[in-house]
């Protein structure tokens, strides 16, 4: 240990050293309630100027690099579209839509809440988004008929992360690309595990529901004269859905231009049909945005450049060698992926841990005979845990800022819901059908 | 002692194989002294972030596509150029692995960015996928067409009459498969590499260019080895050159035909030389707009040499590719 | 309290304030006309991207001094709302302190990574306009984010209360945000 200890001071360019000196720089500033941006940057600089002795604009470098992809944008835009939906009207329309025909039935709101964002993070293929525009809808409904917030945050984020295995997923692209395989493939595998996902998210809501009935109201059913009233009503709010799923795939826009097209959409109804805003609240509402998007970006950005530190000094290579992947079975090495993924996602953005990881596990996966769809179908699940398990999830980053909660209530619901996404990612080990059946089957394997 | 190579590449792709035999070649002839830490696509950054390490000597070596270098130095877009490095493949290495006009005339601008060019490689001939036939630029009428955001690229496809659409790679799968964007353009080993064929109903072969990378080295580190470790690098950079060139000429033949195994509804067009004669008509125009884009980064007084050097430049490629191509004869 | 200081953080308040907000707003215009462009008239802006990369960069590096400026920045507070008044202020005047000192530093390397892009002419790709003059807001911002934490940690020492930044006060509701 003292000698471990005189390492570090000593700057033993190991790869144990580094690790341990790094994550303990960053546990012990965390929990000192630092920034976040803090613990990050000081890990970082620690490694590079002590360590490594690189020359630490690179920090600058990669903070660019790491807010620059143009996927990215579709995080503000959603933001600003959701806040403009609550300035207005069309946000209530949507959720007296959904009262009117499942407020009256247990777990009906949170189920709800949960195939909104999946079926919104599928389409819009940005966890963030989905959990800005679901999220500010449908959070204050349920918390005002008695759900805990905790739990509802942590519904939202984790059903949000569905997205990475429902296509269009970028998790599965990049993954298809990185590691040389069919995205369409990926696509149809990724499809099953997301829907099965979805739904023991729905089970548990409705068990929540069941196990707090004493503190959670029902409305009372409506009937179908105020349900046609409430259908009405929603008619131009559903143009917002229908716009992004119907520009999307008829190729009108990508994904991320579909984003602006929302904001666009939203200031229309709200600002010239329903005159409901002024100019004065679009400026307010991107103010908002703006800074919101900062305060997530910059931690993005920060990440980045720690794990290019991360992967200049070829840690993750260096720790994973002992374990003599290449004579193991193939299940133990589907766990080594789906923890080392988990681990990586704690500390870093869930794409740059793709990034970093596969094309170090893919020769691996090669050699070991596995199919590459069900470990890329595996990866997906494991970035979606990974955005959000603390500490470093941007999906809980994106929380803090848009609900204006502290991290420990944002984090304090997800135990069970990281339960089950392990539960899932167990299956997927053991039973691979679940992901390959619809693949072998539209693809005649 | 420990030498870092950057590729804009994922692993085993033809910047990969260059560095795995650059490394092999350092790691012999230095008797295991020296190791080349190879990095790929991703893992040290976007292609400007691998250059600028490159050039402030973070890195060693870094290889990225030509296209990428002309941020910095906006000669070298000549590579760029359609219709201009439109030879057989060996005339094509030779030129890229000897060509005086690149190598010495431009070294002082490389120089600036503290880079020294090494080697410059084809990853083969550039294809155009489309979801329609395409055999004259009237057939490019409304295609979209997804390219490199860079000037050259975006010019070319705007003259052959398509609308040049720039998207992040990442989109790009997507954007075909739903017809955001109707056709991109890449060799066939990254477009199978891709899976763009997937998403594709037509590869058309236009015999236009191919997509070249350059390998660079940090200068002032460079200039400070001591010359036995500099021929060692040379060394390296030939057999590299060579391994390369015998690999990207291998993995675009093979990823032709798993394309054609797993697509076989795609239809592949070879524009016949009439075809083609309306194309290189057209790319002549594209000369002026290098000459203006070179000369506008350049103070007004300096534009009148920059512009004569870039004619120059592209004189004499045209030039070094036709005696490369009677040499081979 | 109109002294000049006053009015020089009420200016690049505002300042501020507005990059950020036309810059999302820019943002948003930038897609949407590139989008209708492609798809209607089969014209597609080729520093469409380009310019939402410029503009996130604008944006994230502003918008984070802002936040500082606002006392918005996620933290965890598990151990810190355990502690007592008094230990509270003595960690917040702390960290303010070295959370300024950090910012300075990287404010520093920043500029020093503005002036090499600047030195090797980086020009971007589809606009070809030099990049450091849209990298130039990063040590600005990084600065004034400084200036935030560094005043923050002079109220600290001078009042009673516990000061989040240069103007925003730590109560039971802003502990982790606040706006
Ligand atoms: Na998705
Ligand atoms: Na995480």
């Amino acid at each position: 240990m003292i000698d471990f200890i005189g390492d570090i001071f000593s700057a033993e360019l190991d790869p144990y050293v580094i690790t341990f000196a790094l994550v303990i720089t960053m546990v012990v500033l965390l929990f000192m309630s630092f920034p976040m941006i803090v613990p990050l940057a000081v890990a970082c600089l620690i490694g590079l100027l002590h360590f490594s002795d690189v020359d630490p604009q690179v920090i600058i470098q990669q903070m660019v690099t790491g807010i620059s992809p143009t996927a990215l944008i579709s995080v503000p835009m959603f933001i600003l579209a959701a806040d403009i939906m609550t300035r207005g009207k069309t946000a209530n329309y949507l959720l007296e839509l959904i009262e009117a025909f499942v407020g009256h039935k247990r777990g009906g709101l949170p189920i709800t809440a949960c195939l909104s964002c999946t079926l919104f993070g599928s389409v819009s293929g940005s966890t963030q988004a989905t959990v800005v525009a679901v999220g500010q809808i449908m959070r204050p409904k349920l918390l005002k008929v008695g759900y805990k917030d905790s739990f509802v945050m942590s519904l939202i984020i984790n059903a949000s992360d569905i997205a990475y295995l429902i296509p269009p997923s970028i998790a599965l692209i990049l993954f298809g690309t990185l590691a040389n395989t069919s995205v369409g493939e990926l696509f149809v595998a990724g499809i099953a595990p997301g829907l099965v996902l979805a739904l023991l998210f729905c089970i548990y809501s409705y068990v929540y529901s069941i196990r707090h009935k004493d503190s959670i109201a029902l409305v009372d059913k409506k009937t179908w004269p105020e349900r046609l009233k409430a259908i009405k009503n929603a008619l131009l709010p559903l143009g917002f859905p229908a716009l992004i799923i119907g520009g999307i795939y008829s190729g009108i826009v990508t994904p991320t231009e579909a984003a602006s097209f929302a904001v666009l959409y939203a200031i229309i109804v709200e600002a010239i049909i329903y005159r409901e805003i002024t100019f004065s609240d679009i400026t307010k509402a991107a103010l908002n945005t703006g800074l919101i998007t900062a305060v997530v970006f910059i931690l993005v950005g920060i990440g980045q450049a720690f794990s290019w530190y991360i992967s200049f000094e070829m840690i993750p290579q260096a720790l994973l060698e002992p374990l003599e992947l290449g004579s193991s079975s193939p299940e133990f090495i589907m766990f080594v992926i789906a923890l080392s993924f988990f681990i990586g996602c704690m500390f870093v953005d869930s794409i740059v841990v793709l990034l970093i990881l596969t094309p170090i596990f893919m020769p691996i996966i090669t050699a070991a005979g596995l199919d590459p769809v069900l470990v890329g179908v595996l990866v997906a699940l494991q970035m979606a845990i990974g955005s959000a398990t603390p500490p470093f999830g941007c999906d809980i980053f994106t929380a803090i800022a848009i609900f204006d909660r502290p991290y420990m209530e944002i984090i304090r619901g997800t135990p069970p819901f990281i339960a089950i996404l392990l539960l899932m990612s167990a299956l997927l080990i053991f039973f691979p059908e679940i992901a390959l059946l619809p693949r072998d089957f539209l693809f005649d394997k | 002692e420990t030498w870092k190579f950057a590729s804009e590449e994922a692993k085993n792709d033809v910047q990969d194989i260059y560095a795995q035999k650059f490394a092999e070649v350092i790691k012999k002839e230095s008797e295991g002294d020296i190791k080349v830490r190879i990095y790929y696509y991703g893992q040290l950054g976007t292609e400007n972030d691998i250059v600028e390490l490159a050039s402030n000597g973070t890195i060693q070596f870094v290889s990225v596509g030509a296209g990428h270098i002309g941020s910095y130095i906006p000669e070298i877009q000549a590579l760029s150029l359609p219709y201009l490095l439109n030879a057989d493949e060996e005339a094509v290495h030779e030129v890229l692995t000897n060509s005086k006009s690149i190598y010495n005339g431009l070294s002082p601008k490389f120089e600036a960015v503290n880079l020294k060019l090494l080697s410059m490689m084809s990853e083969g001939d550039m294809v155009w996928g489309a979801n329609k036939p395409i055999h004259t630029p009237a057939d490019f009428e409304n295609v979209k067409i997804r390219t490199f955001t860079s000037a050259i690229p975006t010019e070319t496809y705007k003259v052959f009459g398509a609308t040049p659409t720039p998207l992040s790679w990442g989109e790009v799968y997507g954007a075909l498969q739903l017809g955001t964007v109707d056709g991109m353009v890449n060799p066939i080993y990254f477009i199978y590499n891709a899976k763009w064929h997937e998403v594709q109903d037509y590869l058309i072969f236009p015999g236009q260019q191919p997509y070249i990378s350059t390998v660079s080295a940090s200068s002032k580190w460079f200039n400070n080895l001591s010359s036995e470790k500099q021929t060692m690098v040379n060394k390296a950079i030939t057999a590299a050159d060579k391994a390369a060139f015998d690999y990207q000429v291998r993995i675009n033949s093979e990823n032709m035909v798993k394309i054609r195994e797993e697509s076989p509804d795609l239809k592949v067009i070879v524009l016949n030389e009439e075809e083609r004669g309306e194309f290189i008509e057209l790319s002549k125009s594209l000369h002026d707009t290098y000459f203006d884009l070179v000369a506008n980064t350049y103070p007004e007084s300096e534009q009148t040499a920059a512009r004569q050097n870039a004619q120059d430049i592209v004189n004499n490629l045209g030039r070094e590719i036709k005696a490369a191509a009677k040499n081979l004869e | 309290m109109k002294n000049p200081l006053f009015i020089i953080n009420r200016v690049t308040e505002k300042l501020e304030a507005f990059i950020i907000g036309a810059g999302i707003i820019l943002m948003m215009l930038n897609s949407v006309i590139n989008a209708m462009g492609r798809y209607l008239f089969n014209y597609s802006l080729y520093f469409s991207e380009e310019l939402n990369q410029f503009l996130i960069v604008i944006v994230t590096f502003v918008g984070f001094a802002y936040a500082v400026r606002m006392g918005r920045n996620i933290r965890m507070t598990a151990v810190y709302d355990m502690l007592s008044f008094k230990k509270q202020k003595i960690l917040t005047t702390f960290i303010a302190f070295s959370t300024a000192t950090l910012m300075f530093y990287l404010s520093y390397e920043a500029y020093l990574y503005v002036l090499d892009i600047r030195d090797i002419n980086r020009l971007s790709s589809a606009l070809q306009i030099p990049v450091y003059l849209i990298y130039s807001i990063i040590p600005f911002g990084f600065f004034i984010a400084g200036l935030q934490y560094a005043s923050s940690f002079i109220m600290n020492l001078l009042h009673p209360e516990i000061y989040l930044s240069f103007s925003v006060i730590e109560t039971k509701d802003n502990q982790d945000m606040q706006l």
